[in-house]
Protein backbone atom coordinates (compact mmCIF):
# COMPACT_ATOMS: atom_id res chain seq x y z
CA UNK A 1 0.00 0.00 0.00
CA UNK A 2 0.95 3.37 -0.85
CA UNK A 3 2.01 6.12 1.59
CA UNK A 4 -0.55 7.93 0.04
CA UNK A 5 -3.16 5.48 1.48
CA UNK A 6 -1.05 5.13 5.21
CA UNK A 7 -1.67 9.05 5.66
CA UNK A 8 -6.14 8.70 4.23
CA UNK A 9 -5.91 6.19 7.63
CA UNK A 10 -3.87 8.76 9.92
CA UNK A 11 -6.42 11.30 8.78
CA UNK A 12 -9.41 9.09 10.20
CA UNK A 13 -6.97 7.73 12.85
CA UNK A 14 -7.23 11.26 14.43
CA UNK A 15 -10.86 11.52 13.96
CA UNK A 16 -11.37 8.39 15.66
CA UNK A 17 -12.84 6.62 12.54
CA UNK A 18 -9.90 4.07 12.12
CA UNK A 19 -11.38 0.54 11.51
CA UNK A 20 -9.83 -1.60 14.34
CA UNK A 21 -8.66 -4.14 11.64
CA UNK A 22 -6.70 -1.38 10.11
CA UNK A 23 -4.31 0.14 13.46
CA UNK A 24 -1.75 -2.68 13.18
CA UNK A 25 -1.25 -2.44 9.87
CA UNK A 26 -0.39 1.43 10.29
CA UNK A 27 0.87 1.14 12.95
CA UNK A 28 2.94 -1.12 11.77
CA UNK A 29 4.33 1.06 8.70
CA UNK A 30 4.19 4.21 10.88
CA UNK A 31 6.91 2.41 12.79
CA UNK A 32 9.03 1.95 9.29
CA UNK A 33 8.17 5.48 7.01
CA UNK A 34 9.40 8.17 8.54
CA UNK A 35 7.27 10.61 5.84
CA UNK A 36 4.23 9.00 6.81
CA UNK A 37 5.21 9.58 10.77
CA UNK A 38 5.65 13.61 9.72
CA UNK A 39 2.59 13.36 8.41
CA UNK A 40 1.13 11.99 11.73
CA UNK A 41 2.71 14.81 13.74
CA UNK A 42 1.73 17.42 11.26
CA UNK A 43 -2.20 16.46 11.46
CA UNK A 44 -1.86 16.58 15.29
CA UNK A 45 -0.10 20.06 15.15
CA UNK A 46 -2.75 21.02 12.92
CA UNK A 47 -5.38 19.75 15.29
CA UNK A 48 -3.97 21.40 18.39
CA UNK A 49 -3.43 24.74 16.14
CA UNK A 50 -7.29 24.62 15.01
CA UNK A 51 -8.51 23.75 18.63
CA UNK A 52 -6.54 25.98 20.37
CA UNK A 53 -8.11 29.15 19.19
CA UNK A 54 -9.86 31.29 21.04
CA UNK A 55 -13.91 30.16 20.95
CA UNK A 56 -16.23 32.32 18.32
CA UNK A 57 -18.99 33.67 20.92
CA UNK A 58 -22.37 35.13 19.37
CA UNK A 59 -22.43 38.94 20.15
CA UNK A 60 -24.91 39.54 23.09
CA UNK A 61 -26.85 41.79 20.32
CA UNK A 62 -27.91 38.22 18.69
CA UNK A 63 -30.65 37.58 21.61
CA UNK A 64 -31.87 40.86 20.74
CA UNK A 65 -32.29 40.21 16.98
CA UNK A 66 -33.25 37.01 17.67
CA UNK A 67 -35.86 36.48 20.19
CA UNK A 68 -36.36 40.08 21.89
CA UNK A 69 -36.76 42.83 18.14
CA UNK A 70 -40.27 43.57 17.82
CA UNK A 71 -40.94 41.88 14.96
CA UNK A 72 -38.71 38.95 15.48
CA UNK A 73 -41.21 38.40 18.63
CA UNK A 74 -43.97 38.33 16.07
CA UNK A 75 -42.18 35.82 14.23
CA UNK A 76 -40.67 33.42 17.24
CA UNK A 77 -43.63 33.58 19.35
CA UNK A 78 -46.16 32.37 17.20
CA UNK A 79 -47.53 29.18 19.44
CA UNK A 80 -50.92 30.15 20.81
CA UNK A 81 -51.26 32.40 17.18
CA UNK A 82 -50.69 29.62 14.96
CA UNK A 83 -53.01 27.15 17.16
CA UNK A 84 -55.89 29.96 16.74
CA UNK A 85 -55.01 30.39 13.10
CA UNK A 86 -55.24 26.65 12.72
CA UNK A 87 -58.13 26.21 14.20
CA UNK A 88 -60.17 28.47 12.07
CA UNK A 89 -58.42 26.83 8.92
CA UNK A 90 -59.79 23.47 10.29
CA UNK A 91 -62.81 22.27 8.65
CA UNK A 92 -66.07 21.50 10.66
CA UNK A 93 -67.66 18.28 9.58
CA UNK A 94 -70.43 17.48 10.83
CA UNK A 95 -73.47 14.67 10.15
CA UNK A 96 -76.53 16.69 8.03
CA UNK A 97 -79.11 15.95 10.38
CA UNK A 98 -76.83 17.77 13.39
CA UNK A 99 -75.72 20.80 10.65
CA UNK A 100 -79.51 21.23 10.19
CA UNK A 101 -80.60 21.57 13.97
CA UNK A 102 -77.47 24.19 14.43
CA UNK A 103 -78.80 26.20 11.50
CA UNK A 104 -81.87 26.44 12.99
CA UNK A 105 -80.90 26.75 16.22
CA UNK A 106 -78.58 29.60 15.34
CA UNK A 107 -81.43 31.34 13.48
CA UNK A 108 -84.11 31.51 16.23
CA UNK A 109 -81.23 32.84 18.91
CA UNK A 110 -80.72 35.54 16.13
CA UNK A 111 -84.71 36.33 16.25
CA UNK A 112 -84.59 35.87 19.56
CA UNK A 113 -81.89 38.36 20.56
CA UNK A 114 -83.19 40.60 17.80
CA UNK A 115 -86.68 40.61 19.26
CA UNK A 116 -85.83 41.19 22.38
CA UNK A 117 -83.65 44.34 21.71
CA UNK A 118 -85.75 45.65 19.70
CA UNK A 119 -88.74 45.02 22.35
CA UNK A 120 -86.18 47.28 24.52
CA UNK A 121 -85.44 50.16 22.00
CA UNK A 122 -88.51 51.41 21.53
CA UNK A 123 -90.18 54.39 23.37
CA UNK A 124 -93.33 51.64 24.86
CA UNK A 125 -91.46 48.77 25.19
CA UNK A 126 -93.19 47.71 28.33
CA UNK A 127 -96.08 47.20 26.01
CA UNK A 128 -94.10 45.43 23.27
CA UNK A 129 -92.05 42.69 25.09
CA UNK A 130 -91.93 39.55 23.14
CA UNK A 131 -90.91 36.25 25.04
CA UNK A 132 -90.04 33.27 22.46
CA UNK A 133 -89.32 29.73 23.81
CA UNK A 134 -87.63 27.51 21.37
CA UNK A 135 -88.53 23.68 22.02
CA UNK A 136 -85.75 21.58 19.99
CA UNK A 137 -88.43 19.60 18.82
CA UNK A 138 -86.71 19.64 14.97
CA UNK A 139 -86.61 16.08 12.91
CA UNK A 140 -84.51 16.63 10.35
CA UNK A 141 -84.88 12.86 9.06
CA UNK A 142 -86.88 13.58 6.13
CA UNK A 143 -89.39 15.90 7.51
CA UNK A 144 -89.04 19.60 7.59
CA UNK A 145 -88.12 21.13 11.04
CA UNK A 146 -91.01 21.81 13.01
CA UNK A 147 -89.49 24.05 16.10
CA UNK A 148 -92.63 25.32 18.32
CA UNK A 149 -93.18 28.64 19.07
CA UNK A 150 -95.49 29.93 21.77
CA UNK A 151 -95.83 33.93 21.92
CA UNK A 152 -96.61 35.34 25.41
CA UNK B 1 -53.99 17.41 25.46
CA UNK B 2 -50.42 17.48 25.22
CA UNK B 3 -48.01 18.64 28.33
CA UNK B 4 -46.36 22.12 27.19
CA UNK B 5 -43.35 22.48 29.23
CA UNK B 6 -42.38 26.73 29.66
CA UNK B 7 -38.78 28.13 29.50
CA UNK B 8 -38.06 27.42 33.67
CA UNK B 9 -38.09 23.96 33.35
CA UNK B 10 -36.56 23.29 29.85
CA UNK B 11 -33.14 24.09 30.86
CA UNK B 12 -32.33 20.66 32.09
CA UNK B 13 -34.32 18.72 29.00
CA UNK B 14 -31.84 16.49 26.61
CA UNK B 15 -31.93 17.84 22.98
CA UNK B 16 -34.56 14.66 22.28
CA UNK B 17 -37.16 16.00 25.07
CA UNK B 18 -36.32 19.66 23.28
CA UNK B 19 -37.36 18.79 20.34
CA UNK B 20 -40.96 16.75 21.88
CA UNK B 21 -41.22 20.08 23.22
CA UNK B 22 -40.60 22.92 20.36
CA UNK B 23 -43.00 20.55 18.11
CA UNK B 24 -45.57 20.86 20.65
CA UNK B 25 -45.22 24.52 20.08
CA UNK B 26 -43.43 25.56 23.74
CA UNK B 27 -42.14 29.18 23.18
CA UNK B 28 -39.94 28.21 26.66
CA UNK B 29 -37.99 25.21 24.60
CA UNK B 30 -37.32 27.76 21.63
CA UNK B 31 -35.79 30.19 23.81
CA UNK B 32 -34.19 27.13 25.45
CA UNK B 33 -32.80 25.81 22.01
CA UNK B 34 -31.96 28.85 21.08
CA UNK B 35 -29.50 29.67 23.93
CA UNK B 36 -28.26 25.80 23.59
CA UNK B 37 -26.80 26.50 20.13
CA UNK B 38 -26.44 29.92 19.69
CA UNK B 39 -22.83 29.75 19.98
CA UNK B 40 -22.03 27.45 17.90
CA UNK B 41 -24.04 28.28 15.09
CA UNK B 42 -22.62 31.51 15.04
CA UNK B 43 -19.19 29.93 15.37
CA UNK B 44 -19.82 27.59 12.56
CA UNK B 45 -21.22 29.92 10.43
CA UNK B 46 -18.90 32.61 10.80
CA UNK B 47 -15.99 30.19 9.66
CA UNK B 48 -17.80 29.47 7.08
CA UNK B 49 -19.24 33.15 5.81
CA UNK B 50 -16.00 35.18 7.22
CA UNK B 51 -17.48 38.24 8.69
CA UNK B 52 -19.66 39.29 12.00
CA UNK B 53 -22.52 41.15 10.21
CA UNK B 54 -23.53 38.56 7.67
CA UNK B 55 -22.97 35.85 10.11
CA UNK B 56 -25.58 37.85 12.08
CA UNK B 57 -28.01 37.64 9.81
CA UNK B 58 -27.45 33.83 8.59
CA UNK B 59 -27.88 32.93 12.38
CA UNK B 60 -31.14 34.94 12.35
CA UNK B 61 -32.73 32.98 9.80
CA UNK B 62 -31.19 30.02 10.45
CA UNK B 63 -33.16 30.04 13.63
CA UNK B 64 -36.19 31.68 11.73
CA UNK B 65 -36.20 28.75 9.76
CA UNK B 66 -35.37 26.41 12.02
CA UNK B 67 -38.83 27.53 14.15
CA UNK B 68 -40.81 27.44 10.74
CA UNK B 69 -39.18 23.83 9.53
CA UNK B 70 -39.56 22.05 13.24
CA UNK B 71 -42.88 19.80 12.11
CA UNK B 72 -41.02 18.61 9.27
CA UNK B 73 -38.33 16.77 11.47
CA UNK B 74 -40.01 13.00 11.96
CA UNK B 75 -36.65 11.89 14.55
CA UNK B 76 -35.49 13.28 17.19
CA UNK B 77 -31.75 11.27 16.70
CA UNK B 78 -32.09 13.71 13.86
CA UNK B 79 -32.60 17.04 15.32
CA UNK B 80 -28.79 17.91 16.36
CA UNK B 81 -27.81 17.26 12.38
CA UNK B 82 -30.72 18.91 11.00
CA UNK B 83 -30.32 22.58 12.95
CA UNK B 84 -26.62 22.08 11.47
CA UNK B 85 -27.68 21.37 7.80
CA UNK B 86 -30.51 24.55 7.89
CA UNK B 87 -27.35 26.56 9.09
CA UNK B 88 -25.48 25.64 6.43
CA UNK B 89 -27.65 25.69 4.16
CA UNK B 90 -28.11 29.79 5.30
CA UNK B 91 -24.32 30.31 4.62
CA UNK B 92 -24.21 28.34 1.52
CA UNK B 93 -27.20 30.65 0.16
CA UNK B 94 -25.37 33.57 1.78
CA UNK B 95 -21.72 32.52 -0.18
CA UNK B 96 -23.64 32.13 -3.11
CA UNK B 97 -25.65 35.47 -3.15
CA UNK B 98 -22.33 37.27 -2.94
CA UNK B 99 -19.98 35.65 -4.21
CA UNK B 100 -21.19 33.29 -6.73
CA UNK B 101 -19.66 30.10 -5.96
CA UNK B 102 -20.55 28.02 -8.56
CA UNK B 103 -19.01 24.84 -7.10
CA UNK B 104 -20.08 25.27 -3.68
CA UNK B 105 -21.76 21.53 -3.41
CA UNK B 106 -19.53 19.62 -5.53
CA UNK B 107 -15.76 19.00 -4.97
CA UNK B 108 -13.85 21.78 -6.64
CA UNK B 109 -10.79 20.72 -8.94
CA UNK B 110 -8.31 22.70 -6.20
CA UNK B 111 -8.51 23.12 -2.74
CA UNK B 112 -7.52 26.91 -2.30
CA UNK B 113 -9.78 29.71 -2.61
CA UNK B 114 -7.24 32.37 -2.69
CA UNK B 115 -3.39 32.56 -3.17
CA UNK B 116 -1.80 34.29 -0.16
CA UNK B 117 1.84 33.55 0.48
CA UNK B 118 2.80 32.46 3.40
CA UNK B 119 5.47 35.19 3.73
CA UNK B 120 3.02 37.64 4.05
CA UNK B 121 1.79 36.40 7.27
CA UNK B 122 4.82 35.48 8.80
CA UNK B 123 4.61 37.54 11.79
CA UNK B 124 1.26 36.16 13.08
CA UNK B 125 0.62 33.17 15.43
CA UNK B 126 0.59 30.02 14.42
CA UNK B 127 -3.30 29.68 15.05
CA UNK B 128 -3.97 32.62 13.24
CA UNK B 129 -1.94 31.36 10.84
CA UNK B 130 -4.46 27.93 10.54
CA UNK B 131 -7.50 29.83 10.74
CA UNK B 132 -6.33 32.06 8.02
CA UNK B 133 -5.44 29.18 5.73
CA UNK B 134 -8.95 27.11 6.87
CA UNK B 135 -10.72 30.45 5.60
CA UNK B 136 -8.79 30.33 2.22
CA UNK B 137 -10.12 26.49 1.42
CA UNK B 138 -13.24 26.20 -0.22
CA UNK B 139 -16.19 26.18 1.17
CA UNK B 140 -16.48 22.21 0.26
CA UNK B 141 -13.40 21.84 2.41
CA UNK B 142 -13.76 24.07 4.68
CA UNK B 143 -17.31 23.33 6.13
CA UNK B 144 -16.27 19.72 6.35
CA UNK B 145 -13.10 20.79 8.62
CA UNK B 146 -15.61 22.88 10.81
CA UNK B 147 -17.82 20.59 11.39
CA UNK B 148 -15.34 17.73 11.95
CA UNK B 149 -12.77 19.88 14.26
CA UNK B 150 -14.97 21.88 15.99
CA UNK B 151 -18.10 20.63 16.11
CA UNK B 152 -16.28 17.26 16.75
CA UNK B 153 -19.47 15.32 14.58
CA UNK B 154 -18.86 12.11 13.17
CA UNK B 155 -18.44 10.95 9.38
CA UNK B 156 -22.14 9.51 9.43
CA UNK B 157 -23.40 12.92 10.87
CA UNK B 158 -21.18 15.35 8.59
CA UNK B 159 -22.54 13.03 5.99
CA UNK B 160 -25.82 13.64 7.00
CA UNK B 161 -25.24 17.74 7.18
CA UNK B 162 -23.86 17.54 4.02
CA UNK B 163 -25.94 15.19 2.04
CA UNK B 164 -22.40 13.91 0.52
CA UNK B 165 -21.42 10.10 1.03
CA UNK B 166 -19.22 8.71 4.38
CA UNK B 167 -16.82 8.07 2.10
CA UNK B 168 -16.40 11.63 0.43
CA UNK B 169 -16.74 12.90 3.81
CA UNK B 170 -12.86 11.11 4.68
CA UNK B 171 -11.53 11.95 1.26
CA UNK B 172 -12.50 15.78 1.46
CA UNK B 173 -11.24 15.48 5.06
CA UNK B 174 -7.80 14.06 4.35
CA UNK B 175 -7.29 16.18 0.75
CA UNK B 176 -8.12 19.21 2.73
CA UNK B 177 -6.07 18.41 5.89
CA UNK B 178 -3.17 17.28 3.63
CA UNK B 179 -3.52 20.90 2.03
CA UNK B 180 -3.15 22.71 5.01
CA UNK B 181 -0.16 20.66 6.24
CA UNK B 182 1.27 21.35 2.88
CA UNK B 183 0.71 25.06 3.13
CA UNK B 184 1.57 25.28 6.80
CA UNK B 185 4.62 22.93 6.81
CA UNK B 186 7.16 25.40 7.74
CA UNK B 187 4.95 26.52 11.29
CA UNK B 188 3.74 23.02 11.80
CA UNK B 189 7.39 21.69 12.19
CA UNK B 190 6.96 18.93 9.53
CA UNK B 191 10.16 19.28 8.07
CA UNK B 192 12.22 16.41 6.95
CA UNK B 193 14.62 17.03 9.73
CA UNK B 194 12.53 17.43 12.19
CA UNK B 195 11.94 13.98 13.03
CA UNK B 196 13.79 11.81 10.70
Amino acid sequence: MACENYQEQVSRLIDNELGEHESPTLFGHLGTCAECRRFLHAMLKLRSGLQGQSPILAPADLDEKVLGAAPTRRRFAPDRSAVRSFLWKRRISLPVPVAAVVVVLLMLCSILISSSWLGGAGPDSESQTVYVTVLPAVEVRGQNPQPETTIQ
Amino acid sequence: MPLVIETSTVQGLTDGELFEQLRRGSSGAFTQLYHRYKHKLYAYCYRMVGNAESTEDVVQETFLKIHRGIQSVKQPQHFRTWIFSVARNEALTHLRRTRHLEDLEGEAETVWDHNDPLEQLAERETTEFIQHYLGLLQPYYRELLVLREYEQLSYAEIAEITGITENAVKSALFKARKALAEKLEPILGSRKSDHE
